[in-house]
């Protein structure tokens, strides 16, 4: 397996350690800039072309005075579209920052004002960007407007920091959620999700997240001013499921279908950026176009590449610095990045059918972020996705913040599925090392992978 | 005093030796993880609780398996520690999250007793007490504490009602004030405690009968001459460079023993192994959950749930009322939070001028001492005790 050297950790707090001895600076070239993928699906062009016409409006919006928020991936952003508050998702923003070759000088902004360049990189990413001068003409897609209020959940320590820091911020309120805990949990949480959610979740903890979800409309409603009605909250939890169907459906179209009819880099695009979206008719739109658009493949046989023969699972975050990558083995090795998390907890993780809209959304987003990093609902979530779509071989980003990748890479291996394990941040290209990593891909495929595959594809 | 304080010293280094003790009367210890987990409760259940560490003098490399090395060392520690098989003297294990590590580490022991199975560790149970300073947050952890003396009371057959939880706060307080008392002679200029037998006098107070170390606190305070303000002081007096110690938490005594040896005075720190511990009084009345849960939910915590705010006033406090010379931020790799407080901590003592040091990226065993020390001599000449 190979293994990163880590992203540098010199000392902070110049003032008070410039005398001290540093670490050796690392050697090596100038900080890795990779590159960008290539998009084919209609669906991810749109989507694309969608998100940055999105963008341009909410920073109008903010503009002429409307409220903003800055919520996390893990909350519950149905409840700012129910009350028509414009928002951005903070792992969104994280991802154009990296894409555009940004985080470091972010990063650098937050070590300025004396606070750590090296923790938390993904969730301060935004952080940074409201630090950062807002005339700057190279801002991603203008900048990012000031929020007036930041939603997200009481997660790592550093997390919570990272809110408080918001919280010091003039002119930003922040309103954070829980994470509570399931102590005993059966495992297939993808069986019972969409309809026996209580029994999955436990009754205290969405009892405690409905209470935190109405504190939340209320300190919405006293800020904003801005209401909710059910009605409205309803149609945006119809929509969301529609929605997720969708998704749902297109999954199992690429998981059945050999040669997968796409890959990561075109449907990790598409599902995602109408994710930010949940709860619209476009969002709703956007995944039925990208379902008919991969059944239109699937019918013509149109193929990510034509001459698979590997069929590979990213497991952990997207590598937005480096998208590219996911397309570099298909030539020469005819493998196929056909899954990443972001479409199959799209398929699996949202959907929840109720009578109680607040509840049911509480039912959502109690234990979310369980699904894809809490043993064991993650590892055996990604194995029963592993065999569902004929994976061959597994590449796991296993990032330093983000404990439990052995029992995941254990729980692959112990139903078959070769793991070669990344250790490396996804959003701070700093520490990446493009030689090494794209070495140790090539060197599993070929003994690992190639084998298994070849005893699927002749196994029929 | 040294007597008094090496006994001490052994029921840190020694749990297993308590442990066994009690057990032989027919009791059962309930080995604990992190402060947030109500001693008292546990006390009034009849039960012995010791708060559980790792050993860092022994490597955790089973532990770096399965939790990753991005994760508090001291956390990995005591996970291997567990693995091992050293605190298989807990009849019972309870683990909360009073910081992120401390809650993987639960996830990690229900996965390995899932898939990997160890027979001497026992079946964790999972105390959800939350942190956030809302109502909402309160009435869930007054639920989970009734969940908790339920079991409690299962595991001691015995019922823990209002009457046996406030005999046992009324114990706990008693001792938190005597212990508060015998504390602050390290405040004293000199200073007739050090820092590393303070350290000691709270952590023996996790890992011993409450009863015990009450009897333990009083021998010292005559000791130190506080009870009677004549008594003889045979703690010699320190005259060194006194230190405020922040930063990440200190199971064992290395860094204070490695401080002290060069003539550093620990007279204060805000980490959640030391004098925050017997801060705050726990309220006797008619509703003791809900005065344990206020007390853990808004009461004195370390960097990993506090706020940054409340951080750097509590270290501007200690660090006024010790007359620190210099605040020290040691902080381990892998123990992320108390980077974040440091600027704000600096700011908050800039008006004292009272000058703040962060030292970052420190083992979690013996060997920190060297590297914080050189910080210190570049703020502060070191003098030697006296």
């Amino acid at each position: 397996m190979a293994d990163n050297a880590s992203t540098p950790r010199a000392d902070v707090a110049p003032d008070t350690t410039a005398a001290l001895p540093k670490p050796a600076a690392p050697p090596g070239p100038a900080p890795f800039r990779g590159s960008r993928s290539r998009k084919t699906l209609a669906s991810a062009i749109e989507a694309t072309r969608y998100q940055r016409e999105w963008f341009a409006e909410v920073r109008r919006r903010v503009a002429a005075g409307e409220p903003f928020a800055l919520v996390s991936a893990d909350a519950p952003q149905e409840i700012f579209r129910a009350m028509d508050i414009p928002y951005v998702v903070n792992q969104w923003w994280a991802s154009v920052v990296s894409a555009k070759q940004r985080s470091a000088h972010n990063m650098s902004l937050l070590r300025a004002k004396g606070l750590p360049d090296d923790s938390e990189q993904y969730s301060a990413l935004a952080l940074g960007s409201i630090l950062d001068d807002p005339d700057d003409p190279d801002a991603p897609w203008g900048g990012l407007p000031r929020p007036t209020i930041v939603l997200g959940e009481a997660g790592r320590d550093s997390h919570r920091k990272v809110f408080d820091v918001w919280g010091e911020q003039a002119g930003i309120h922040t309103y954070r959620l829980e994470t509570a805990v399931t102590p005993s949990v059966r495992p297939d949480w993808w069986e019972l999700m969409p309809d026996r959610w209580e029994e999955a979740i436990g009754s205290a903890r969405l009892d405690l997240m409905v209470d935190e979800l109405e504190g939340l409309v209320r300190f919405l409603e006293v800020t904003t001013g801005r209401t909710l009605r059910e009605s409205r909250l309803r149609e945006v939890m119809e929509l969301v499921n529609e929605q997720e169907e969708y998704n749902r459906r297109a999954r199992d179209l690429i998981a059945a279908t050999t040669p997968a009819p796409l890959s990561i880099t075109d449907s990790i695009p598409s599902v995602m950026i109408p994710q930010w979206h949940r709860g619209t008719e476009w969002g709703r739109d956007a995944a039925r176009r990208f379902h008919d658009e991969v059944a239109e493949r699937v019918a013509n046989g149109a193929a990510a590449c034509p001459g698979e023969r590997m069929r590979l699972m990213w497991v952990g975050t997207g590598l937005w610095f480096n998208m590219g990558l996911y397309q570099h083995f298909q030539e020469r090795f005819g493998a196929v990045f056909v899954w990443s998390m972001y479409l199959g907890i799209a398929a699996d993780g949202y959907i929840r059918h109720g009578d109680d809209p607040m509840r049911t959304l509480a039912a959502r987003f109690s234990a979310f972020a369980d699904q894809l990093h809490t043993p064991p609902w993650s590892c055996e979530w990604y194995v029963k996705e592993a065999r569902h779509n004929q994976i061959d071989g597994v590449v796991h980003l296993v990032s330093s913040s983000a404990p439990h990748g052995y029992f995941t890479t254990r729980a692959l291996e112990a139903a078959g599925v070769p793991v070669l394990e990344i250790h490396a941040d996804n959003a701070d290209a700093r520490g990446w090392d493009d030689a090494a990593f794209t070495a140790a891909i090539e060197g599993f495929l070929e003994r690992r992978v190639e084998p298994r595959a070849t005893a699927r594809r002749e196994g029929g | 005093m040294n007597e008094a304080l090496n006994r001490f010293r052994r029921f840190c280094a020694a749990p297993e030796e308590t442990a066994a003790a009690w057990r032989a009367t027919g009791g059962k210890v309930v080995g604990y993880v992190g402060h947030d987990v109500p001693a008292p409760m546990i006390h009034a259940a009849g039960l012995l609780p010791i708060r559980l560490s790792g050993d860092p003098t022994r490597p955790s490399d089973e532990a770096d398996r399965y939790l990753g090395t991005g994760l508090d060392p001291a956390a990995r520690a005591l996970l291997a520690a567990l693995l091992r098989g050293d605190h298989a003297w807990c009849d019972h294990l309870v683990l909360t999250q009073d910081c992120h590590a401390h809650l993987q580490l639960f996830y990690a022991l229900r996965e390995i007793q899932r898939v990997e199975p160890r027979e001497h560790v026992p079946e964790p149970y999972f105390l959800d007490l939350l942190h956030l300073p809302h109502r909402t947050s309160a009435r869930y952890n007054t639920r989970r504490l009734a969940d908790f003396a339920r079991a409690l009371g299962a595991w001691g057959g015995r019922v823990v009602d209002t009457a046996a939880l406030n005999r046992s706060i009324g114990l706990y307080r008693a001792d938190a004030e005597a212990t508060r008392r015998l504390l602050a002679a390290r405040r004293e200029i000199p200073a007739t405690l050090t820092g590393s037998a303070a350290l000691a006098v709270v952590g023996a107070r996790e890992r011993m009968p409450i009863e015990e170390h009450h009897v333990g606190v009083a021998e010292l305070l005559a000791d130190v001459g506080v009870v009677t303000g004549t008594g003889p002081r045979t703690e010699p007096a320190r005259t060194g460079t006194r230190v405020f110690l922040t930063g990440s938490s200190h199971d064992h005594p290395a860094l204070y023993d490695e401080l002290e040896a060069a003539g550093i005075v620990v007279i204060g720190e805000d980490h959640d192994w030391g004098e925050l511990l017997v801060e705050e009084d726990i309220p006797i009345g008619p509703h003791p959950l809900t005065a344990l849960v206020e007390h853990h939910q808004y009461g004195p915590t370390g960097s990993p749930r506090a706020r940054i705010a409340d951080r750097a006033r509590r270290t501007r406090d200690g660090a006024l009322r010790g007359r620190a010379d210099i605040v020290v931020s040691a902080v381990r790799a892998g123990d992320d939070a108390p980077l974040w407080d440091f600027a704000a901590q600096r700011e908050a003592l800039r008006p004292h001028a009272i000058p703040a040091v962060l030292v970052r990226n420190l083992p979690y065993g013996p060997g920190a001492g060297a590297r914080v020390l050189a910080a210190i001599k570049q703020h502060t000449p070191v003098r030697k005790a006296g």
